[in-house]
């Protein structure tokens, strides 16, 4: 028996279609309710510890380890230089310390480290947003949800048709911030600019489809969609396996938060517009192509 | 598309330029071939600067019954005495926005002054205020509200990373301390792009003719025609600032105006005397205890260097500059050296003073002095000019000219006071230390994004020759993925842009998933068959459908893409440029391309049916 991807386009009502995407939407919901997303030190701040004046250098394994185990936590640490001396500077998440608690660490640190207390210093390190950034922040991501159904709208020039694509291109979004909540990743400005990077490739398959069955000729409209997902999950399949090579090559954390939005989003994709669009597409277009006495 | 191919492989190699030293030591062999591409922090490594902000928090009790006229009146001899932006806070030491700006029962107002609260700056502060209103000494602290920080944040941001396209990232450390990391920036432009306020004064006949405030514009410099080694900065002035200048200005042919940037009004200077014997222009005058410029006003000489200045030999300290010292010492807290000092010289310096080491600019003691004082220019008022001022005229356009050892160094300043005047901060920034950051991935990161590119490659050409079954689309495909690999570097070597992780992953992204859009083009060709396609207009009407789609999804990526680089958010600022500027390369010039080989390919009846 040969798998045909396209099966529930030949086979099942547009409403059964609808239950998948809603209910995985759903389960999100839940996600993001009862888990929220954790937010990074890009927006939540952190802690920064500097310590400076050392004669020798510990590899960035050690020095990693070091930190890691006085303060309990993940942290980024790195190595720093001035002067002939070298020192290291490590981020941890805001831990909001009290003034005895930086001390100690600072006289544990120093003493692990072989220096003196007035060479670690600890900052409380705030958010890369300035009330000016947010300011800009909240106006672009308004802007942009109003832009792009603009450009989705002169595309298409019916207002069902882009409404589907956003919502469907939306929903993308909103089922891998789902997933970040459960997987317990955290938005930082790379998973951000993971989600926004969704939206444009979310585009294209939602475009495949309205495109096929409403302006596309020959053949039955779900013949038509069926050929356009076809074309899609190659699309899909070309950019997943790009966004899962680079993932698994590469071991930096920023590379990380960038493609895992667009690698869940690319798989939450084939549902919510080959189910969830498609099935909207299809209504209308079967709905106008009955005749009334049936 | 060949040569701008061609192109930007030389504009990425750029065999004739020297390679960097510090991106050789990183970087390897992989550095000889990337001479024209600038990495950043994360691949080569960088500089973290802590800077200070020079604020205070000043809290004042007034008596209620003189509300609001003394507390208007002491905030305007704060601005003018101080030369600072007052800006009243609370308990909290946040800005105030709405309300009273102070506690109308108790009578106690908090300000915020853009210097460091030091003994002399009380002193001068209580001198200044009088009997308005009584300085709780007790209560003052140096401290930034996150208004003010916030401001000086976004204003060093465009100084130093304007297109945010540098991967420069700023962030508050708590207090009055901010850390700003970025890659390959010298110290000295470091400390002259984030140290300086940009506080802007012209001066005739010894007072202060305009301010900062009074300038609409500053254009870009241009070499100066008139003097040899020097380059001009035209600005523009504001309505009220043509105005004062009309007024003050009338009628005083060949009179000095004198222009300062950043003057220091809480220090003295300290000038070796060994130096001063045959400066040209300038000469120490005793009794005023200031620099001062030979000749009279009317022959362009006779103004005064507003700094208060003490000079003495260079291994002993004079009592006469001792007890000038000792007399600045209630209202000035720093002590600018220029010249060489004995240590007997600074351990009798009146303790009060924080010393401060003048850097030699390099031509010659009165550019030193001239430096030191914030002096950057003096224009001479022509006898047209005056003859016109008197006559009404209006004059909104100034010239500040600034001469250095050569005309590179002179533009090159006048960049940078560009960049200063027409990004003012509203508080003093002092650089308070600077370390040398290791890179965080350096060649390791390069080689595994090398690795991901090559199978990405491998992986997409085996997927469409697996569809399509057809070697030539397949090579198709393959050629055009490289070919925008190429051109995106090319340009982007053009640019000045840093190459952090962030915008490396997004070329490799960009290109890896710019296939999308070929195998559009492609599906939409080969759907139906040979004679479909060879119908007339049948080749293109697809190709067309397809770019629908294509233009479709591109544009809301550059939507999505435009959000991203207006949000600001450090390094994926850049990450959003680079994705646009791969786009817009692909979309205007690749996916043509590959339409017209699609066409070729198919035009040699090579098509599924």
């Amino acid at each position: 028996m040969r798998l045909d991807p396209t099966y529930h386009l030949h086979r099942w009502s547009t409403r059964r279609m609808l239950l998948p995407p809603l209910l995985l939407a759903l389960f999100f919901l839940c996600c993001i309710l009862v888990r929220g997303i954790p937010l990074s030190r890009d927006f939540s701040g952190g802690t920064l510890i500097q310590v400076r004046g050392m004669e020798s250098h510990p590899t960035l394994g050690e020095a990693k380890r070091l930190v890691e185990g006085l303060l309990g936590g993940k942290v980024e640490v790195r190595l720093t230089s001035y002067g002939g001396l070298y020192g290291l500077d490590a981020e941890a998440d805001n831990m909001d310390l009290p003034q005895e608690v930086r001390e100690n660490l600072r006289s544990s640190l120093a003493e692990e480290l072989g220096v003196s207390e007035n060479q670690v210093a600890v900052y409380n390190m705030g958010s890369i947003l300035t009330s000016l950034s947010k300011r800009q922040a909240r106006n672009a991501l308004m802007v942009a949800p109003v832009l792009m159904a603009i450009v989705i709208l002169l595309n298409f020039k019916s207002l069902r048709a882009s409404g589907s694509i956003l919502g469907s291109v939306w929903l993308n979004v909103f089922d891998a911030l789902g997933c970040m909540s459960l997987a317990g990743v955290e938005l930082s400005t790379g998973s951000m600019a993971g989600l926004l990077m969704l939206l444009g490739y979310s585009d294209d398959t939602n475009t495949l489809l309205i495109t096929a069955v409403e302006k596309g000729v020959g053949g039955k409209p779900r013949e038509r969609a069926a050929e356009a997902m076809r074309t899609g999950l190659l699309v899909n399949g070309t950019t997943f396996l790009v966004l899962f090579l680079v993932n698994l090559f590469t071991t930096s954390k920023l590379v990380d938060e960038l493609t895992f939005p667009l690698l869940t989003g690319m798989v939450f994709d084939v549902v919510n517009t080959w189910f969830l669009n498609a099935a909207v597409a299809l209504s209308k277009k079967e709905r106008r192509e009955i005749p009334v006495a049936l | 598309m060949l040569l701008v191919a061609l192109l930007s492989v030389a504009s990425v190699w750029r065999p004739w330029v020297e390679v960097d030293e510090r991106t050789r030591g990183t970087l390897g062999w992989v550095s000889e071939f990337t001479r024209g591409l600038d990495f950043g922090v994360d691949i080569v490594g960088g500089s973290r600067v802590l800077l200070s902000l020079q604020a205070s928090h000043l809290v004042f009790r007034f008596n209620p019954s003189d509300l609001p006229a003394a507390y208007e009146e002491v905030v305007r001899i704060l601005e003018n005495g101080l030369q600072t932006r007052v800006l009243p806070v609370d308990e909290r030491g946040e800005a105030i926005r709405e309300g009273l700006p102070y506690d109308r029962y108790t009578g106690i107002a908090r300000l915020e002054v853009g210097l460091r609260a030091t003994e002399g700056l009380l002193n001068l502060v209580e001198n200044l205020v009088g009997g308005r209103a009584t300085l709780l000494r007790e209560n003052v602290a140096n401290a930034v509200c996150s208004q003010t920080r916030n401001e000086v944040i976004e204003i060093l941001k465009n100084r130093v990373d304007p297109l945010g396209t540098r991967g420069a990232v700023l962030k508050a450390l708590g207090g009055n301390l901010v850390l700003y990391e970025v890659p390959g920036l010298e110290p000295r432009e470091a400390e002259l792009l984030l140290g300086k306020q940009g506080r802007l004064e012209i001066w005739l006949e010894n007072e202060v003719l305009l301010y900062g405030e009074h300038i609409l514009r500053v254009d870009p410099p241009r070499a100066s025609l008139q003097e040899r080694n020097a380059a001009e900065l035209p600005f523009r002035l504001t309505d009220e600032g043509a105005g004062r200048f009309r007024e003050g200005a009338a009628g005083k042919a060949n009179y000095p105006t004198v222009v300062y940037v950043d003057r220091p009004t809480d220090a003295v200077l300290l000038v070796q005397e060994e130096l001063l014997s045959g400066l040209p222009v300038l000469e120490y005058e005793d009794y005023s205890h200031m620099f001062r410029a030979r000749g009279f006003p009317e022959e362009g000489g006779g103004y005064y260097l507003q700094v208060p200045a003490a000079v003495t030999p260079g291994s002993t300290l004079s009592v006469e500059a001792l007890s000038f010292l000792e007399e600045m010492s209630s209202t000035r807290f720093r002590l600018l050296l220029v010249g060489e000092f004995s240590e007997e010289v600074v351990e009798g310096l009146p303790p009060s003073y924080s010393l401060e080491n003048v850097p030699r600019p390099g031509e010659g003691t009165e550019a030193w002095i001239r430096e030191a004082c914030g002096c950057k220019s003096v224009i001479t008022i022509s006898p047209s000019l005056a003859q016109e001022l008197l006559l009404g005229r209006t004059v909104r356009d100034l010239v500040i000219t600034v001469s250095r050892t050569s005309g590179e160094e002179a533009m090159k300043e006048a960049r940078t006071l560009r960049t200063i005047l027409s990004q003012r901060l509203p508080v003093g920034v002092s650089v308070e230390g600077e370390t040398v950051l290791e890179a965080r991935l350096g060649s390791t990161f390069l080689k595994q994004l090398l690795w991901a590119g090559l199978f990405s490659f491998l992986g997409v050409g085996a997927l469409v020759f697996l569809r399509y079954r057809r070697p030539r689309i397949t090579l198709a495909v393959m050629g055009t993925m490289i070919l925008e690999l190429v051109i995106t570097l090319g340009v982007v070597s053009l640019l000045p842009y840093s190459l952090n992780l962030a915008e490396l992953a997004g070329v490799v992204l960009v290109i890896g998933t710019g296939v999308d859009a070929q195998i559009i083009i492609t599906e939409e060709v080969m759907r139906g068959g040979v004679r479909e396609v060879r119908a007339p207009g049948g080749l293109r009407d697809r190709i067309r459908r397809a770019f629908r789609v294509i233009w479709g999804s591109s544009f809301t990526t550059l939507v999505a893409m435009l959000s991203l680089a207006t949000l600001g958010f450090g390094e994926m600022r850049g990450f959003a440029l680079i994705t646009i500027l791969g786009i817009l390369l692909s979309v205007l010039l690749t996916r043509p391309l590959y339409a017209r080989m699609v066409n070729a390919i198919l035009g040699k009846g090579e098509v599924g049916g």
